[in-house]
């Protein structure tokens, strides 16, 4: 009979893809996927004898990590990643599209972390607002008031480009 | 689903395809392996210390520890074991609970501990703990001044580390739960109700300000990231979800508890004073049971606290608790203890009466479910499923899931 170690080292091993795609969705970045995966592991790992839906240990890890994600904001953030280094916009239509997406990746990427939990929990699991609220542990109207917040800083961020989409064309249409 | 939450569903799943690289995988594992153990260790350690390894021995001996009346009034296992609330005894009956004892599917609970130093060089004294296990408190120095911050320790957590939360002028109290801490601020003549989540600066909650009955009520509450409150100025009780929530009036009168998801409101005539009747409004839906209360459960220095499915009032001489469905009240025999001031709180199983006095301060610890009483030599406080517990120069915090 394989012990309890063994049992967890079979399942990381066989999930260990999925969760680590789980974590990025979650972070948005290498870095800090690793970071959470690793968490999330190492204290599934040491209640591993206490976890007691043994069935679904994937759902436990998960959970595990959508609500560090969203207690992150306990930490001190000293440093914030970003895309890439700040660039002027070019002249270019055929890349606004990719402009609008990058725009859309970063803002993404600059939510704080419990907003963008939810967001993950929302959309991506394509949770209910209860379901979300009982994996994150607070309440349905937290979960719709940080879903609200969450787009409304998206949309707010894809306006400026928006605008600066539509001062080109313009640009052009004089030229 | 609208076109950005499309967008963003679609901009997720496209970060669904990070494939971790075998180095990754192999050097992740090595972390997670050698921290597991870590993390094992210094758990073992821990709990010996706490003396949580005779928790576990007793945990499965304790019907037949209490059905005997031999166990010891300090003994932790009736805490670590205790279940949900059952159906509560009259005075004088026998303090056993339903089946005589804990059921055999409780399990000894998680305890950690913060130590009091503070980074301000005071020491941590604790307003409460939170619903999620954090420590909420002020720094106190030896001379009896405080640091005027208030602190927050998630203690469950990995971080045991008190960090400040804000300086405000006044602090008398605070709550809390995983996402928000709420605290009064004294603004002008009066206190105002701030909160901050992590993600940015303090907010104000409402614009009424913070009533405070008889100067020993706390006049607000937290659980499940919802704060209740009374304003100062119309006497309604206000609800909001999360920092960032838009308060909500629930119902007028004096929120003199709140387990989420019931507030437990006090009724008042048109000059503020009691009625005897106490609405339980249900915060998401707003739909209000009416209960009483005697005559001598509603004078000015009274504390109340609810729980899980319990409603509890101290006079300063005995403890009532009220089955929040039945309200078949519970009169606890034994006295309360004495001391400069007092503290009422419960969480899931819990009722504890905490004194603090200038020799020493004193807890009266009651366990719902089996009518149990312990008195610890020291303050302590439930919230949730935790008990948070003072031994000398550290606080402890005990779990009974």
């Amino acid at each position: 009979m394989r012990g309890a170690g063994g049992q967890f080292e079979e399942f990381v091993a066989n999930r260990f893809p999925a969760l680590f795609r789980y974590a990025y969705v979650l972070t948005g970045n290498q870095h800090d996927a690793e970071d959470l995966v690793q968490e999330a592991l190492t204290r599934t790992g040491v209640a591993w004898g206490r976890i007691r839906r043994k069935d679904d240990p994937e759902g436990y890890v998960r959970t595990t990590m959508a609500r560090i994600m969203a207690n992150r904001w306990r930490r001190p953030r000293l440093e914030h990643l970003v895309e890439g280094v700040p660039e002027h916009a070019a002249d270019d239509p055929g890349l606004d599209r990719v402009h609008e997406m990058d725009g859309l990746d970063a803002a993404l990427t600059a939510l704080p972390p419990r907003m963008r939990a939810v967001l993950v929990l929302r959309y991506f699991e394509q949770l209910s607002e209860e379901e979300t609220a009982r994996v994150l542990g607070c309440s349905r109207g937290t979960v719709k008031s940080q879903a609200s917040r969450a787009l409304a800083k998206l949309r707010a961020s894809m306006l400026p480009q928006e605008a600066e989409q539509s001062l080109m064309e313009d640009r052009r249409g004089r030229s | 689903m609208e076109d950005l939450e499309r967008l963003v569903a679609g901009r997720l799943r496209a970060l669904d395809d990070a494939a971790p690289s075998p180095e990754l995988h192999e050097r992740l594992m090595s972390r997670v392996n050698h921290q597991v153990k870590t993390r094992r260790r210094r758990r073992r350690i821990a709990q010996a210390a706490a003396g949580l390894s005779l928790v576990a021995a007793a945990a499965v001996v304790t019907p037949l520890a209490l059905d005997s009346g031999a166990s010891s009034p300090s003994d932790p296992s009736m805490l670590a074991a205790s279940e949900r609330p059952g159906p509560l005894h009259e005075r004088g009956s026998a303090p056993s609970g339903p089946g005589g004892g804990p059921s055999g599917s409780a399990r000894p609970g998680t305890a950690g501990g913060v130590p009091r130093d503070l980074p301000s060089g005071k020491i941590l004294n604790a307003f409460g703990v939170t619903s999620d296990g954090a420590v909420l408190g002020t720094g106190v120095g030896p001379k009896g001044r405080s640091d005027g911050v208030l602190w927050r320790a998630d203690v469950s957590g990995l971080l045991a580390v008190p960090s400040p939360v804000a300086e405000p002028k006044g602090l008398y109290a605070a709550s809390g739960s995983r996402n928000m801490t709420i605290w009064a601020e004294r603004r002008g003549g009066a206190y105002e109700l701030m909160c901050r989540s992590g993600e940015g600066e303090a907010v104000q909650l409402g614009s009424g300000g913070v009533a405070r009955r008889g100067g020993v009520g706390v006049g607000f509450h937290a659980d499940r990231d919802v704060a209740v409150w009374t304003d100062k100025a119309e006497g309604t009780v206000w609800t909001a979800h999360g920092c960032d929530g838009v308060p909500e009036p629930l119902t007028l009168g004096y929120a003199a508890g709140f387990a989420y998801p019931y507030a437990y409101v006090l009724s008042t005539d048109g000059r503020g004073r009691p009625t005897g009747e106490v609405q339980r409004v249900q915060v998401e839906t707003g739909t209000q049971e009416t209960r009483e209360l005697p005559r001598t459960h509603l004078a000015k220095d009274v504390l109340y606290t609810a729980g899980a499915g319990t409603f509890s009032v101290a006079d300063g001489r005995s403890l009532t608790v009220y089955d929040a469905e039945t309200w078949q009240a519970s009169q606890l025999p034994e006295p309360l203890p004495t001391g400069d001031s007092a503290s009422l709180t419960a969480g899931d199983g819990l009722v504890v009466y905490s004194t603090h006095g200038q020799d020493a301060d004193k807890a009266l610890i009651y366990e719902t479910g089996s009518g149990q009483t312990r008195v610890h030599d020291g303050e302590a406080y439930a919230k949730g499923e935790w008990l948070l517990t003072r031994d000398d120069e550290a606080y402890r915090l005990t779990s009974a899931p």
